[in-house]
């Protein structure tokens, strides 16, 4: 086995486990909250990226790219919880899910219309684009930025949550509606300042992995069902089973894509191994969230009192 | 003969216990009233004998058969059926169609795809039975939803009835009824109890002592006294930790 | 027997005509393209109906109905690639009867093994479980390369229903390259579904899924566990949707992964919404108003998605009920 390999794999597996959490943690949020279910938040995703490439190649700075792109998803979030999502929320799940879906058809199309069909290439600035060298292993600036950046907003997230008495009134809400209103909460402002939150969070996943993979139309859409797959395992409106079936579902997904024919050629020929480990790979994390659904229906931290 | 019975039933949620060694026995073809104070755990208790709970330790006996294990659907074919505190209906189907129903859940399995079940004679004639009996035959093709709460309740009980229990546990029958309304159900379970056998959980004390044959107490999750009613009425542990405040 | 479902009933089979007959005429005033354009609307009708028997009788939102029609459009992909070049003989066919065994089989298969895991969950659960399970496919058919991988696979032949004996009797075989012998068949499918699903919601089985639909608790009371019936109801469900797949395989001689997005489901969706939970010809009309307006709005514009969004945001902010909801606005009885 070569353990550089192995190492670089690991730090792929982080770096999309970070994202994954980067999107989940809205949906998590809104829905524990809320009882919300947003498709469109796959949108922020695309919005996140597509404004910080525009402001990036415009201002010709990536550090104003993304605080136009951080103020720009929360105003859009604004704007949208007002009009559309706010009707939505004494709606039963199938109504959110289908007018979120209207909401995503509205925003892909919208994304065409202002930047046309093509993706739009974030250019990284040249301190981001060099490599760091430990020993045997080379990896890109970039991951380590995502890495470190995703780290440092789950832990903040973590304090928030945990720590502070937005974190408590968000807890108290996602366990009984009822209480906050009783307390003299603006349920209101609250619903709408954890759809921001959630919406932003979203936007900086699809900026931070913009500068890699190019922002274009839609690419928020498959890694929402991801997305939907984390929470679904780590149990619907835990950040922390969120952030560990994250972290879970980047790791094996990477491993299974990287080392999947090796371990299969273990056991059969070389030629029905390279065949068989892509398409097992592919559907790996569905085979996980089966397998964990038919253990634990409500997911690995179920959120209590619900 | 005892019908239903549990032995030491216990349930605890937390630190809370909520029901402590139970030890109920229902007798064949009697009505048996359950009493407490509100929070007393007679919610509970009746959840865990209609296995929607599952106690954490004891056993419930329903003919001399351990059903402990029985999921709920199944306990219902074995005989011991319940109505809710909350009339919990088929609101898109008319009051007919919800008795119906009833009886189709009583006749063996549903996995007939080809005759139109709303025209099955059987079932049918057997709901106006049971309508005729609890007086909603006028009412039989409103929609269940457009029935008063009082007659709620009596489409409640028709359904239970349809299933042909060993054991009907009813909780809180009378709530939100009339006194008319009262005073014929009570009529009606008085007759009842000479085809089946009767848990009553009631508030309404005068429903319960005009029909209870038996009388069980239950305070803090514990039986305190458990005989014939007449007997519990006078225990002095009963007066001073029950009747005697609500009276 | 009262007055509105007589009068839906009415309702319906004019639509049905008018669905059968249009493209004739159109035909006969020289416009056959609507030929192609009403074959597609039909093989939705049977897809989205498929839908309905879940959403609408069984209040089962599955939002991974596009599996299905992705696995029976392979089902007739795989064996029409291995009969053209070779390869894998005992899967090799143009049978169609090969063809709808296969999609049938595996549809059933999938659905029995997904619905197992997601039926014991609910609500939202239900629902991105569903979705998730359909994403499994995109993902795998993407993974076979040998079978185009993203870009799909073309089917240079359409299924060939061939009768034993019936040339022998004089009767000539079905020939399905011919377009409106294809859409005949299309149609006559579409009733079957139509007339099968009509069947079930009035049956005994029927009763216990829309009695679980409204309340689950007091089915359970009455000694019913609805689960093997709702399973049962999904299993059909996604035979319904496996067929409206084969015959799409052939409509478009053509399959690949993109019809198992999980944007097709939620258009699917939209198609029994649009046209009106809890009518039999709701999901007809739904995707006729659906496959219409995609036509008119696609050849106005290429941003038709952006009208079409609002018109579902309208449709659930706005219109419960859907379509034949809004027309008929049935009185309580």
């Amino acid at each position: 086995m070569d353990w550089t390999l192995v190492l670089t794999q690991a730090i792929n597996g982080l770096q999309l486990g970070i994202l994954l959490f980067l999107l989940s943690a809205g949906l998590t949020l809104t829905f524990g909250i809320m009882d919300l279910i947003n498709l469109a938040h796959a949108s922020f995703f695309m919005l996140g990226a597509f404004i910080c490439a525009w402001a990036t190649l415009y201002f010709d700075s990536f550090v104003v790219g993304i605080v136009c792109a951080i103020l720009g998803t929360a105003l859009l979030a604004l704007i949208v919880e007002k009009t559309v999502i706010s009707h939505l929320y004494v709606r039963d799940h199938l109504d959110q899910l289908l007018a979120t879906f209207g909401l995503i058809l509205i925003a892909d199309t919208a994304v065409h219309l202002i930047w046309g069909p093509a993706g739009l290439a974030i250019p990284l600035p040249s301190q981001l684009q060099g490599q760091v060298r430990f020993g045997e292993l080379v990896v890109p600036t970039y991951r380590l930025v995502i890495i470190g950046v995703g780290l440092l907003i789950a832990a903040t997230l973590y304090w928030l949550v945990n720590k502070t008495r937005a974190g408590m009134l968000i807890r108290a809400g996602a366990s009984n509606r009822q209480m906050l209103s009783t307390l003299g909460i603006n349920v209101k402002l609250l619903f709408t300042s954890v759809f921001i939150l959630g919406a932003v969070l979203a936007g900086l996943g699809g900026l931070l992995i913009a500068p890699i993979t190019e922002a274009s139309i839609g690419m928020g859409n498959d890694i929402i069902i991801t997305a939907f797959v984390v929470i679904i395992i780590g149990g619907i409106g835990s950040i922390k089973g969120a952030f560990v079936a994250a972290l879970l579902i980047g790791f094996i997904d990477t491993f299974g894509r990287a080392f999947l024919d090796t371990i299969f050629a273990l056991f059969m020929s070389v030629d029905s191994a390279e065949t068989a480990a892509p398409a097992v790979s592919a559907i790996l994390v569905y085979l996980l969230m089966a397998l964990i659904l038919v253990w634990r229906p409500q997911g690995l931290f179920p959120p209590k009192l619900r | 003969m005892s019908v239903l019975e549990t032995n030491n039933l216990s349930k605890r949620f937390g630190g809370v216990v909520a029901t402590d060694a139970v030890n109920l026995s229902l007798q064949k073809n009697r009505v048996h009233g359950l009493i407490g104070p509100n929070g007393a755990g007679k919610t509970t208790l009746i959840a865990q004998l209609a296995g929607q709970l599952v106690p954490d330790a004891g056993r419930v006996i329903l003919n001399s058969r351990d059903i402990t294990r029985l999921g709920e659907p199944a306990r219902v074919r074995a005989g011991l059926t319940r109505t809710f505190q909350i009339s919990a209906l088929f609101n898109d189907f008319s009051v007919l169609e919800n008795v119906a129903f009833a009886v189709q859940a009583k006749a063996g399995h549903s996995f007939r795809f080809w005759s139109n079940v709303g025209q099955n004679k059987k079932f049918n004639d057997r709901a106006h039975e049971l309508l005729e009996l609890l007086g909603l035959s006028n009412q039989a093709h409103a929609n269940a939803s457009a029935l008063s709460h009082g007659e709620q309740r009596q489409l409640e009980i028709a359904m239970a009835l349809a299933t042909k229990p060993l054991v009907l546990m009813l909780d809180e029958p009378m709530a939100g009824m009339g006194a008319e309304e009262s005073m014929r159900l009570i009529q009606l379970l008085q007759e009842l109890k000479h085809d089946t056998t009767l848990l009553l959980v009631e508030h309404d004390m005068d429903a319960v002592f005009a029909l209870a044959d038996d009388l069980s107490v239950l305070v803090n999750g514990a039986l305190i006294a458990t005989g014939l009613a007449a007997d519990v009425r006078q225990n002095p542990d009963v007066i001073a930790a029950y009747l005697g405040t609500s009276t | 027997m009262n007055g509105v479902p007589t009068l839906h009933r009415i309702g319906g089979g004019l639509v049905l005509l008018l669905i059968l007959f249009t493209p004739f005429v159109m035909l006969w005033l020289g416009k056959p393209f609507w030929l192609d354009i009403f074959t597609r609307l039909v093989i939705l009708a049977i897809a989205a109906s498929s839908l309905s028997l879940l959403l609408s009788v069984a209040g089962l939102a599955s939002f991974g109905h596009a599996a299905y029609i992705g696995l029976g459009a392979y089902a007739v992909g795989i064996p029409v690639y291995y009969e053209t070049y070779g390869g894998a003989d005992w899967l090799a066919s143009y049978s169609g009867w090969w063809h709808v065994l296969l999609g049938v089989t595996v549809c059933a298969l999938f659905a029995l093994v997904t619905g197992a895991i997601s039926l014991r969950t609910k609500g939202v659960h239900f629902i991105m479980i569903t979705m998730a399970f359909s994403q499994m496919i995109l993902y795998l058919l993407v993974a076979l390369e040998e079978f185009g991988g993203d870009d799909g696979l073309s089917v240079d032949l359409r299924s060939e229903f061939v009768v034993p004996g019936a040339q022998v009797l004089g009767i000539p075989a079905l020939n399905m390259e011919e377009p409106w012998v294809f859409y005949l068949v299309c149609f006559a499918m579409l009733l079957l579904v139509l007339f099968i699903v009509a069947k079930l919601r009035h049956s005994h089985f029927g009763r216990v899924l829309q009695a679980a639909k409204q309340n689950e608790l007091r089915v359970k009371a009455l000694g019913i566990n609805p689960y093997r019936y709702r399973l049962l109801a999904f299993v059909v469900a996604g035979i319904f949707a496996g067929l409206s797949g084969i015959l799409f395989a052939n409509y478009a001689y053509f399959v690949s992964p993109s019809m198992v997005e999980w944007t097709r489901s939620g258009e699917l969706m939209f198609m029994v919404i649009l046209g009106g939970v809890s009518t039999l010809f709701g999901p007809v009309v739904g995707a006729s108003v659906f496959v219409l307006l995609e036509h008119f709005l696609s050849r106005f514009t290429v941003f038709w998605h952006l009208p079409f969004g609002i018109l579902l945001l309208v449709v659930v902010l706005f219109g419960r009920g859907g379509i034949i909801g809004m027309l008929k606005r049935e009185p309580k009885t």
